[in-house]
């Protein structure tokens, strides 16, 4: 499946989350950051088409480029007086938190639970982090799920913002939504207990993870990007 | 090893915060390799018993716990819960998967003994191939069926190969074919050696495996079965029982097509709708339906039966104004309904009731559907009356969530009744009840046609069609068949 090509390890993944969040932060206005930024600003927007999330990847695209150009032309342009200042530093928030938040997205949508744990054992983490980790990737779908199911179920029954009111509207949505998903956690903390997890054993999962041709190209992009901005 | 593969001697157990014994002063044995049913309604102490049994009292479920347990051997109350060597099936398919894709859920019990990777995948492969799962490898949970669904729940438990296998209605949520399948891998089971006990409403697919049946009512163990002498009760006598009916697994109301005031169906085609799944790129489909020409009688109760994936949810939130397809007529006789009049005209009771109720108490959430009423040309009932016709009035200020899965729907039916809209579409109302409470949601079907209401009622319940049923059609894959 062409889509399998473009899932990273766990790992990979993870460490790009990371690596991409400090670049988007400290990288000033040199000519080697602004270039270190636009590799790794044009990573995630590369992996989600490879994902198949072409919508995702065009929203996500349009939105870092006019940021960055703005943040950037700005610095040179001042005929705006003090509202280019605010444009700039909104321009400038939107370019260095949105790939960070871009690249959670696909963290979320393309790594597996038995993938996560399987790669979080590997490189030696305690259950400790582990299975709460596990058990956040697990469940964000389900919030997904169950929040769905509960906007569907208010406009069967004709609850709209603007019959109810603001006030009235977030309790319809958010009570129903909290009981669903608590009631959710606590069956499956019962099936996974009466499923041995807790066994004091080291445990060994069959999810396959490692190194991929991907994960080469990932990690090769992410070093030229570090390269170029320590360079320049 | 013990003689016994589970005992109970004079256990009692109330959970904390609740003052009566959810059981009282058990005596039960259960030889290894035996088949036990636990029947008897809701709130009996079936499930109660259940979880003794796998060991989630005491170590999920606190309260006060008398008497002595003994599991394999083992008392569950000195021991870690994942000492015994037991494998439990839920009733909700949802909730049960702690992975994201199946054959990491097949292998997770698994993993969690410890066993080296080798040894994980020939048992993932041997559960996969006893239960007949080859298709369903390496798909996210989130694009299966509930019946596909409970299978790989049961893989999963199977490839630990506990020694008693604990069910808590497994077929709650599951149509006809599925269960038959759940009843073939419990029958494996039972050929096995295992021990397997399961509690149940629905009884038929489980009638000829029973090697016993014991029935509870108010957390006491009233009688016990042998299975010869259950299989020898008709559904008369279960019934007296307070049972669910063991026998009836074939439809039998039928009638000609419908006269008089009728709503009209015509051209109707609901196209096959995915969704990306996390993490995996399998769609979820949504099944699509292909209805030419179909008559809902006004003012009576319409069953639609059809398995899992026969497109009766779809079609209901066709009715319902929740989907947009363009194609597709609905009539009521004069002139036709667009989505947003669907929407505004019929109510739909969704699958899942506990998405549905807003407020704080029954009163409120009847008040709250009177309030957002628009014009009807129906006989409108007061709250009160409302809560007296549905049997409501002993628990106007609950809270919704505190009441039974029954009496929930009771509540549905209740907010529909007062929204005064003049179609009303079930889907599933009796999933998972017992006789007493499918008996209760009945009546509230004829409640609502009797009040003037055009009832459709999505289903595969076959005991809800005998017991208030005007007309039942069949959707087969999508497609009107004669039932």
């Amino acid at each position: 499946m062409a889509r399998e090509l473009f899932r990273l390890d766990p790992r990979t993944t993870l460490l790009l989350v990371a690596v991409l969040n400090v670049v988007m932060f400290s990288a000033g206005f040199a000519a080697g950051a602004g270039v270190a930024r636009m590799i790794f600003m044009t990573i995630p927007t590369v992996l989600a088409v490879g994902l198949g999330r072409w919508l995702a990847a065009l929203g996500y695209t349009t939105l870092v480029w006019l940021a960055f150009s703005f943040e950037t032309w700005s610095l040179d342009v001042w005929w705006l007086g003090g509202l280019n200042l605010i444009l700039a530093g909104l321009a400038s928030l939107v370019a260095r938190l949105a790939p960070g938040i871009f690249m959670a997205y696909i963290a979320v949508i393309s790594i597996r639970v038995g993938e996560l744990m399987a790669g979080l054992a590997a490189i030696h983490l305690p259950r400790l982090v582990i299975i709460p980790a596990a058990v956040i990737l697990r469940f964000l779908p389900t919030v997904r799920e169950e929040s769905a199911s509960v906007q569907t179920a208010m406009s069967a029954r004709g609850l709209s913002l603007t019959r109810v009111g603001p006030l009235a509207w977030l309790e319809y949505r958010l009570i129903p939504l909290i009981m669903s998903t608590l009631r959710c956690g606590e069956e499956l903390s019962q099936a996974a207990l009466t499923r041995g997890l807790g066994r004091p054993v080291r445990t060994h999962r069959i999810a396959r993870i490692g190194m991929r041709p991907v994960d080469v190209l990932t990690l090769g992009a992410m070093v030229t990007g570090i390269g170029v901005w320590i360079v320049g | 090893m013990s003689d016994s593969a589970v005992r109970l001697s004079g256990v009692s157990f109330s959970y904390s915060g609740v003052e009566s014994d959810s059981l009282a002063k058990l005596e039960l044995s259960l030889r290894p390799g035996e088949f036990v049913v636990l029947a008897g309604p809701s709130g009996s102490g079936k499930t109660t018993l259940t979880r003794l049994i796998n060991g989630l009292i005491p170590h999920y479920y606190e309260g006060s716990l008398l008497g002595q347990v003994v599991v394999d051997g083992i008392d569950p109350s000195a021991n870690a819960l994942w000492r015994l060597p037991v494998g439990s099936v839920f009733q909700n398919p949802r909730a049960q998967f702690f992975t994201t894709d199946t054959t990491s859920e097949i292998a997770f019990g698994v993993e969690n003994l410890g066993l080296p990777t080798a040894e994980i995948l020939s048992r993932v492969e041997e559960a996969i191939s006893a239960m007949g799962l080859a298709d369903l490898r390496d798909r996210s949970v989130f694009a299966l069926s509930g019946g596909e669904k409970q299978r790989v729940a049961c893989a999963s438990v199977a490839a630990v190969r506990p020694a008693i296998y604990v069910l808590d209605e497994p077929s709650a949520n599951l149509d006809l074919e599925s269960t038959r399948q759940l009843r073939e891998i419990m029958a494996g089971w039972k050929a096995g050696g295992a021990t397997v006990v399961v509690a149940e409403h629905r009884l038929g697919f489980l009638r000829d495996l029973a090697d016993r049946v014991l029935l509870f009512a108010d957390g006491q163990l009233r009688t016990e079965f042998s299975g010869a002498d259950f299989r020898s009760l008709n559904d008369e006598q279960l019934h007296q029982l307070g049972l669910r009916s063991a026998w009836g697994e074939t439809m039998t109301a039928t009638q000609g097509p419908p006269g008089g005031d009728c709503f009209e169906i015509t051209g109707l085609r609901c196209r096959h709708r995915s969704t990306h799944a996390p993490g995996l790129s399998a769609p979820r489909p949504e099944d699509a339906v292909h209805v030419d020409h179909l008559r809902i009688p006004k003012g009576k109760v319409t069953v639609l039966v059809g398995a899992n994936g026969s497109g009766k949810t779809t079609l209901a939130t066709w009715l319902g104004g929740l989907r947009r397809d363009r194609e597709g007529r609905l009539n009521d006789g004069r002139r036709n309904w667009n989505t947003a009049e669907r929407r505004r005209r019929v109510f739909l009771v969704l699958q899942d009731v506990n998405h549905q109720l807003f407020t704080e108490s029954v009163a409120e959430e009847i008040a709250l559907s009177a309030r957002l009423a628009g014009p009807t040309g129906l006989p409108i009932l007061s709250e009160a009356e409302i809560m007296e016709r549905l049997d409501l009035v002993a628990v106007a200020d609950r809270h919704p969530m505190s009441l039974s899965t029954g009496q929930k729907q009771r509540v549905a039916v209740a907010t529909a009744l007062a929204s005064g809209r003049e179609v009303v579409v079930l889907d599933e109302p009796t999933a998972g009840l017992d006789l007493h409470h499918m008996n209760a949601v009945a009546d509230a079907l004829r409640v609502l046609a009797d009040s003037g209401r055009t009832v459709l009622v999505a289903t595969h319940d076959i005991e809800l069609v005998a017991a208030c049923a005007d007309l039942v059609i069949r959707l087969d894959h999508g497609i009107l068949t004669p039932v």
